[in-house]
């Protein structure tokens, strides 16, 4: 949906009656990136009142183009919540509106945290460890959600996690898979290949599920804050680690296994200090071969919204081309299984 | 077998690009932008060189891998289904053949989207 100046008004009056004050907005913007959701620069002064006082903050709404997988976001707002209640670096959330007639739909406000986040232009900075053991901390902070905690008590809406994790995304996949108009063998190998490997369910936890540089803010070498928690769900912790870990998501630098900034070691250290949890080696690189499976996966719905939905998006269509590489990693780290 | 968008309808796509249709959703960034242009140009020029040449031999190894005939479409999707049953788990009498096939392919494919990767992998 696009924001219009009367979006602008409405969005000002929303605000005004929730602030029991009047609220101006002095700067409403676009931010560059968000293939599936929306982000926008918004500058608020409040009068008076909870609010009173300037504000930096974004706003995030569904893009044209939103995926299936993805929460909405008054959802993600809860999550986003339940992160920063439990210590996860920001950014601090402000509001959540589910009302579709103020911006035609859903959306969320949170405080603005600088910073870079682009993974190709991070991965091609000096190695950094101690952003690694940071971002280590910050997961272990995150998977210190339980289903039981006190943290979890708005996440009700989070499907339970039935038997081991790695069969149960094993079967969502290959739904997903179902759903393609072409087949695609080499994504079928990779997943028989795992569910013949699979691992025994372990402990469940909140899994951000998408956990991974390009993801995360970074302003003059200090993280700022974890972000995009639209696909966080209960999880095991290897899940996000591999994802993290995974060579895809490395983007310059390959051969910096823990998400292109640095070697596992400070990562693997620092989360295991502040979980208190052992790392398997073995279960990590079982869901780094899975990793490469759900993105291809994702990559290919991704490029049927251009073929099959029509949405006119160059970036949706190149996708396509992204998955042969994956394809490629998913039978390369499956080899000594053929 | 390739993916969509390809060939014309990659040039298409950049051409469109480059003239501004606004009705064509593009990346904000204009570095991003232009590359991606680039690179659905390259990957076009790539697949007009190779011709039909690699979808033609993908066809003829499905045949003789599955024992049957086809179409490249409905072939894939016959392996698709063989592999997710375990026709070709670990010790079946195809399985390396199986995988021979499937790698080939992603060869080929990669060469086509990104060849680069095969040079960062060592294996070009």
């Amino acid at each position: 949906m696009g924001l219009t100046a009367d979006a602008r008004a409405r969005l000002a009056a929303y605000l005004s009656d929730k602030a029991a004050s009047a609220v101006r907005i002095e700067a409403f913007d676009k931010l560059p990136g968000g293939a599936i959701q929306e982000n926008w620069r918004l500058d608020l002064a409040v009068d008076k009142g909870k609010w009173q006082g300037r504000h930096e903050l974004v706003l995030r709404h569904d893009a044209p183009t939103a995926v299936a997988a993805s929460h909405g976001r008054v959802r993600e707002y809860k999550l986003l919540q339940a992160a920063y209640a439990a210590g996860v670096a920001g950014p601090a959330p402000f509001l959540a509106c589910g009302d579709a007639a103020v911006l035609g739909g859903p959306f969320f406000i949170m405080q603005r945290v600088t910073g870079e986040a682009a993974g190709h232009r991070l991965t091609k900075r000096p190695t950094d460890p101690a952003l690694a053991a940071r971002l280590g901390e910050e997961l272990a902070h995150i998977h210190a959600i339980t289903p039981d905690a006190p943290a979890a008590k708005d996440l009700s809406f989070l499907p339970p996690l039935e038997g081991a994790a790695s069969l149960s995304r094993i079967a969502l996949y290959r739904r997903w898979l179902d759903d393609l108009q072409a087949s695609r063998p080499a994504l079928e190998w990779g997943l028989r290949r795992l569910e013949l490997t699979a691992p025994a369910k372990s402990e469940i936890v909140l899994c951000h599920r998408d956990f991974r540089t390009g993801n995360y803010m970074v302003d003059d070498g200090t993280l700022t804050g974890i972000l995009d928690w639209e696909f966080a769900s209960w999880g095991e912790p290897e899940e996000d680690i591999g994802w993290f870990c995974a060579l895809c998501w490395r983007f310059a630098a390959p051969e910096r296994e823990a998400g292109g900034i640095a070697d596992r070691e400070p990562f693997y250290d620092a989360y295991k200090k502040a979980s208190g949890r052992r790392i398997d080696a073995a279960r990590v690189a079982w869901w780094e071969t899975m990793a490469h499976v759900r993105w291809a996966v994702i990559g290919c719905q991704q490029a049927e919204r251009y073929t099959v939905g029509g949405e006119q998006s160059l970036e949706l269509a190149l996708t396509a081309h992204v998955v042969p590489e994956l394809e490629l990693e998913v039978l390369r780290l499956t080899a000594e299984a053929a | 077998m390739r993916d969509r968008p390809q060939g014309q309808e990659l040039k298409d796509l950049a051409r469109r690009a480059r003239r501004g249709d606004p009705a064509l959703l593009l990346p904000d960034d204009a570095r991003y932008r232009d590359a991606m242009v680039k690179r659905a140009e390259t990957i076009a020029t790539r697949q007009g060189e190779t011709g039909d040449g690699p979808e033609r031999r993908e066809r003829d190894a499905l045949a003789r891998l599955l024992g049957e005939d086809g179409d490249l479409a409905a072939l894939n999707r016959a392996l698709a289904d063989a592999v997710r049953v375990g026709c070709f788990d670990p010790g079946a009498p195809a399985a390396a053949a199986c995988y021979g096939h499937l790698w080939e392919t992603a060869l080929e494919r990669v060469r086509e989207s990104n060849p680069k990767v095969l040079i960062a992998l060592g294996l070009e």
